[in-house]
Order: C-alpha cells, then structure tokens, then sequence
C-alpha cells in the first residue's frame, strides 16, 4: 500500500501569509482577529470583527488574476510556497500528472458581490449587461482548482470540493485517497475562500458571531468570527519524495467521512455523526484511540458546535478524553471557512515537526455542562511526545471528516 | 469485467418531460425538446413539509437519488447500512441564484433582513447534504465542482470510495438547474457553438462493486472500468489532451482501439473542435476514431451531460435506444452507424478551461 506524506506547506492566513510567520503566531497565540475592514460597518454593525488575511503586500502575482476570484490568489500564492517548501518548482517545468484539489464554502461568491457593486445591480429584476454577465462568468468554481493548476503547470486531476466548513479536510482525504490509489504521484490539496458579505451575513443571521473573543469550549462562550484565506499541503507518494530527497513533515494515516443527516444549519446535538466519522478515521488509519496524542478540534466557540463535538469526543474516548489534549486553533485565526480546517491541519503538522501541543486561546472556564472535563492546554505550549494527530471538521448540512495527521518514520 | 469494475445498478432522469430512465430513452428516440421545468419533484418523493425553502437544485437532486434508491433492490443495500451509502453531487452553478439573490438582498436592505432559512441554499453542498436529512443516509457527503466535468468527476470519486471500502453503495447526481445569472454565466463566456442548449434536466447513477451487485442479485446495467483525468498543461491544445487521455485509458486497460466501439464527448463539447478533435485521436490512435457527439440530441447541459452519457450508453448496452446509433460530427453530420450493440464505450468531459474527465464503460455480460 503506498504511503501519503506531507513535503511542503503554504498558508495565506490572518496570522500572516508565510509558514514562519503562521507558526510563530500560532505558538504565541497572537490573534488574527480584528476590527473589520472589508465591509461598511455602518451598515453591517452587528458585528464589528473579522479575521482578514494579513500580509497581503505578499500577494502580488506575476501574472493577472484579478478577473478571478480572491480565492485563486490566495490559493495560488498558498500553492507557490507550498511548491517551493516542498523543493519544487513554484511553475512545474516537466509534463506531469500532479494535481490540485481545493476544499472551499463558497469560494467564487465574492465575484456575485464584484459583480453587483461595480454595475450596482438593484434588484432580482435587473437585467445584467454584457460587461456584467463577462464577470459574472468568473464565478464558475472550477477557476479556482483550473486556473492555479495551469498557473503551476499541473498536468493531473483538479476538482473544488465545497462542502463549506469541512471542505479542507475533504481535499486532504481525497488526494489522499488518489495517491494511494497510484494516480497521481503528488498532489497539491487544501483550502481557500475569501471574506464575503454573504458569508459574513450567513452566520450573523445565524446568531454564530460573537462581539467579543472566540473561546471554544468555555462556559462563556459565544460564538465565532468569520474569517479568510488559504491553506495548502504538497501532498506526495512515499517513494517519489525518498527519491528526490523531499524533506518529509509528516503522512497522513487515513480519513474517516461521515453526515449527520440531522439539519441544514445546525449539528446533531449528540454528535452520531462526528463520532462516526472519528472511529472510520481511526479504522482507516489502523490506529486505536490510546495512540491518538492530541485532537484538533473543528472548535469554534459556538454553543451548538462545541458541545455537539465534546458529546462526538466522549462516544469515541470515553475516559481516555481526560488524557488527551484538545486544541482550537479558531480561537487565534478565527473560522476561515474552507481554509479552516487546511490551516488547522498544517498547524498539526507543524507541531508534529517540533513535537508540541499548541496553546488553545481565550478559554479559561470549560463548560460544565460537558458529559466530561476536557484540557484545551490553554496555559501555553507544551513539549510532548506528538505520533498522531486526529483533526476534526464539521460544515453546514452535517458534512464532516476527521484526518489524522501522523509522525514520519 | 474485472473485480475492480464498478456495477451501474441505478439510473434516473428528471426534465420537464418527467422523470425515469425511459423518459430519457424516449426523449432520445423521438428527438423531444424539453423546456423549463415548472416542478422540480415530479413524484413527490419530498412531500410538502417544508419545500418552499429547497432550493430548485437541492429538489432535483432528491428527485434524481430517490429514483436510484427505489430501482432495482439498491434500497435493500441501503437500509442494510445507511453509514456505507454515500451522496455524490456534481454540481457547478446550481448555487448561483440563491447567492445572487442573497448577496442584493444583504447589500440593499442590510443583514438583517436576509432570512436565515435561505442561507444552506447559498451553498453548494446543501442537495446533497439536504438528502441525507430527507433519507437519514449518514455515509460520505460530497458535492464537486469540476466544471462540466463535474458529474463524471463525481462517479470518479464515488468508484474510488467504493473500490477502498469506504462505501458499498453510492449514488451520484448531477444538478444543474437554469436561472438568469446561469444563463448570464453562459453567454458572459462568449460561446461559440452550434449545439443546441439544453433546458434544464439532471440525471443519476448508483453503484456498487462488481462482486456485491451480483451477491445483492442485482440487475446490472453497465460497468465503469476505470476513470482518467488531466488538465491541460502549458499551451496543450483541449484536443491534444483528450487524444492523449483516450490513448492511456485503452492501454493501462488492456484494450486496443479496435476493442472502443464509441467516443462519446458527453459535456463540453462546445470546448473541442470536431475536426482537429478527430485529427488529433487519428494520429495518436492511427485509427479514425468512432467519435459521438450526444450534446447534438440532448443538448449541451453542462455538467449533466457527463451523466446523461451515460444514461446513453446503457441504453445502447441494453437496446433500450433504437434510434440513435448513429456517429455524429459536432456539426450534425451523419457519418455512419454502428450495427452492433456497442461493449466498450469511452465517455470523455471536458471543460472550458482545458480540464478533461474521461471514463471507460463496459456493457455488463
């Protein structure tokens, strides 16, 4: 059976928009979280935060992309550091088969919005012009893994896979599953989308924003801040990155998928389907739960998220869980969307690396309500034996994954 | 056949027609035009509980999946284990008027008058994950976005899920619904074709392995042997690509040209030049190509072309379509017939922006 290891890493984040820079702010907590920009807050005043990419002074691009969505740029530059890390050639020289797939919430929706403020479109009625309907054709989703997979000169499968929150997860256990299966040697997967209007109003008329800071799992809890940007893995064939001397991060052990089939907006409360989705990921990784070092948690500080995941934890760990840290990563990047949970994962690379369990943020009270005490490791980062990490995404509609990210040996 | 085969076991068809795989076969034989379609459900397999805040495509879809579900004994897969059956959607724009609308809605009148009930529909994987709700199936949830390459992409990974054990039953849809921003999206692409536009329709597929189709007793319609996929890569012509994809598809399966009875490009064809298309398999094959351009009866639908080829090819597999075995140029030309019932039939998609999905398909015994 072919292995899946991880050789090169890229992030365009609101905690910066180079590996180190991620890092360092992982570590130290420093949040990404801060007054909105991208939208008018007089008119969009019921919540006054967001977690907008940094860095963005990076993200000039050699060729043209601005008929695209942000989402391409952000994935794109996400690419190119990610080939670079990884040793290869940011623009692939030589045919190939390597591929790209990329999980996002509603990635293209910024060029409905584009498209209705330029021409300032009143109502459904409205006719488009022609110079309308022209950017309005950039919405079609396949630009965002098309358009970086000709940038790069990827000669291989590409697809967008957006199943909202978890989507990320979803394109780490696809190439996966195409790696293993010997189609493609490497593959670049991850996530991308941009900050929206749209999405920015989707979960402030959900009542998930909070005012304040996010606090995942807390007794104070009050929800999550919409946020932004790209994540990517060079995702690579064992033996392919042996012979070309590919420094090696980590391998992904398997993937488990599941739905909870419960309701569009909101998770199943006692978590049937995460838990589910956790044991497969085990199941498929031939891994059992005392092997696990820490969780990284979906964690958005949402009071339905939270507790459905710690009732999803407790199924699968019963009183193991007590022993097992958990981190949210949200808590300092806030919820990037289709990035979340590819940030998430390179963040428990990173820590696979230098063998410590990141630090979660702003929680200092766990909610007593929990079937069972959980430890956040919210005091700071702690050296520790890390072998597998189990990381957990949730997403509208019940879509989830858990992945678990593994040592090299 | 081989155990890595993957067993056709249902098959669906929606459009303004009605719904079933003889609806398709019927519309294909008499040439029928379909129109827009006025109900998304036609067998109200939803009932009335809360479909006034679906959207068209997340209808259509539960439409197109219950159909699989209750052909053939796939509901007794089903019911066996609701967590190995899983939803596969290949979509590309159906998500685009309920964003459309939401976006002016949260623009003009302010958040907080955009209703919370129509947010999942501004998402594209709500059809699929809508279904699940409606069925209590728990397995993978996935909705894809390959252009109109989308639909086969979809089967692509439902194989793949399946082949690994991940699934035992997987039903695949595609649903691409029209709506003005839709069509806005068309002609904002400038495109030059003579094919006809289809109205809207969607079509479905459920599949198992080979080996628990025949335990289950299930009546098979056709195998899906294997699935290739590229992207153009630097200033590689569409057309150079599908014949380099056709090429490895018959070698890494162990077949010759002579073995391919059809080429069929099922979805974007608009994307291809007839000619060149034929040049270029020509001289990579160095046989002319039997190249069939089904978008000529059906329509160019996007991505459910992929699907509907498929549908097509069964149908040829079965003899269930009489009288559509004719070769076409993209221009409509009449070229010759096949006078036998075809075995191995080539489905290959590819988009506009150079991204091609091709899958070999057997008739089953």
């Amino acid at each position: 059976m072919k292995r899946v290891v991880i050789t090169g890493l890229g992030v365009v984040s609101p905690i910066g928009s180079n590996i180190k820079e991620f890092w360092k702010n992982v570590k130290e907590k420093n949040t990404g979280i801060r007054p909105l920009t991208k939208l008018d807050s007089n008119r969009f005043k019921g919540n006054s935060l967001s977690a907008e990419v940094t860095g963005e002074d990076v993200l000039t691009c050699e060729e043209d992309v601005s008929p695209y969505s942000k989402s391409v740029e952000y994935a794109y530059k996400a690419s190119q550091m990610a080939l670079k890390d990884a040793g290869m050639p940011e623009k692939i020289d030589y045919p190939n088969r390597y591929g790209i797939i990329l999980g996002t919430t509603n990635g293209t929706e910024d060029i409905v919005e584009r498209t209705i403020d330029t021409f300032n479109i009143q109502n459904e009625e409205e006719e488009l012009s022609a110079d309308a309907k022209k950017m309005l054709s950039y919405f079609r989703p396949i630009e965002m893994s098309s358009t970086v997979a000709k940038l790069c000169n990827l000669g291989g499968t590409n697809m967008v896979i957006p199943t909202a929150c978890t989507a990320g997860n979803y394109a780490f256990g696809t190439a996966f599953s195409m790696i293993k299966e010997g189609r493609s040697k490497v593959m670049l997967a991850g996530g991308s989308d941009p900050f929206t209007r749209s999405c920015y109003t989707i979960f402030y008329r959900l009542g998930a924003m909070t005012k304040e800071e996010i606090k995942p799992f807390a007794e104070d809890r009050t929800g999550m801040v919409v946020g932004e940007g790209a994540g990517i893995m060079v995702l690579e064939e064992l033996e392919h990155a042996l012979e070309r001397g590919a420094k090696i991060y980590g391998e992904i052990s398997g993937y488990g998928l599941s739905c909870d089939a419960h309701h569009p907006t909101a998770p199943d409360p006692a978590g049937n389907g995460a838990a589910s989705a956790m044991k497969k990921a085990l199941d498929n990784s031939k891994l059992n739960i005392d092997d696990i070092s820490y969780i990284s948690a979906h964690g958005t500080g949402t009071k339905a998220n939270d507790s459905h995941e710690v009732n999803a934890m407790y199924k699968v760990f019963g009183e193991k869980l007590l022993d097992v840290p958990i981190h949210s990563l949200k808590s300092v990047i806030g919820h990037c969307m289709g990035a979340a949970s590819a940030f998430e994962g390179i963040s428990a690379v990173l820590s696979l690396q230098e063998q410590i369990i990141p630090s979660t943020k702003n929680t200092e009270n766990i909610d007593e309500s929990f079937p069972i005490s959980i430890d956040l490791n919210n005091k700071g980062v702690k050296p520790a034996n890390v072998t597998n990490i189990m990381s957990n995404s949730f997403a509208f509609g019940g879509n989830i994954c858990s992945l678990i990210f593994s040592q090299y040996n | 056949m081989n155990n890595k085969d993957i067993a056709i076991v249902g098959l669906g068809y929606v459009s303004s027609l009605g719904s079933g795989r003889e609806v398709f076969y019927n519309k294909v034989d008499q040439n029928l035009s379909t129109t827009k379609m006025d109900t998304y459900d036609p067998d109200g397999f939803l009932g009335k509980r809360g479909l006034r805040y679906f959207s068209k495509a997340t209808k259509m879809y539960c439409n197109l999946a219950f159909q699989c579900i209750n052909q053939n004994k796939v509901n007794d897969v089903i019911e066996l284990n609701k967590d190995k059956v899983g939803l596969y959607d290949g979509t590309e724009l159906s998500n685009i008027e309920d964003g459309f609308v939401f976006d002016l809605v949260a623009k003009h009148d302010g958040p907080d008058l955009v209703s919370p009930m129509s947010t999942p529909n501004t998402i594209a994987n709500a059809a699929a994950s809508q279904m699940a709700i409606q069925s209590k199936i728990t397995g993978p949830n996935f909705s894809i976005n390959g252009g109109a390459c989308s639909a086969v992409q979809a089967i692509d990974v439902a194989a793949m899920h399946l082949k690994d054990g991940i699934v035992d039953c997987a039903v695949v849809c595609s649903t691409e619904t029209i709506s003005k921003y839709h069509e806005a999206i068309r002609e904002g692409e400038d495109r030059e074709t003579k094919l006809p536009i289809a109205n809207e329709y969607g079509a479905s597929i459920a599949l198992e392995r080979i080996e628990t189709a025949i335990e289950n007793g299930q009546e098979i319609y056709g195998t899906i042997a294997a699935t290739i996929s590229g992207q153009t890569y630097g200033k590689q012509e569409h057309e150079n690509l599908l014949a380099a994809l056709i090429q490895e598809l018959i070698t890494n399966n162990g077949l010759t040209v002579q073995d391919v009875d059809m080429i069929m490009i099922g979805a974007g064809a608009q994307n291809v030049n007839g000619t060149t298309l034929v040049s270029e398999v020509s001289s990579t094959l160095g046989e002319t190509p039997k190249l069939f351009f089904p978008e000529m009866i059906y329509g160019n639908g996007d991505n459910a072309g992929g699907l509907a080829s498929i549908l097509y090819a069964t149908g040829l597999f079965n003899e269930q379509l009489n009288n559509a075995k004719g070769l076409f140029t993209k221009e409509g030309i009449l070229t010759e017939g096949i006078n036998v019932t075809p075995k191995n039939v080539i489905v290959a998609t590819i988009d506009k922006t150079g991204y091609a999905v091709l899958t070999l398909i057997k008739k089953y015994n």
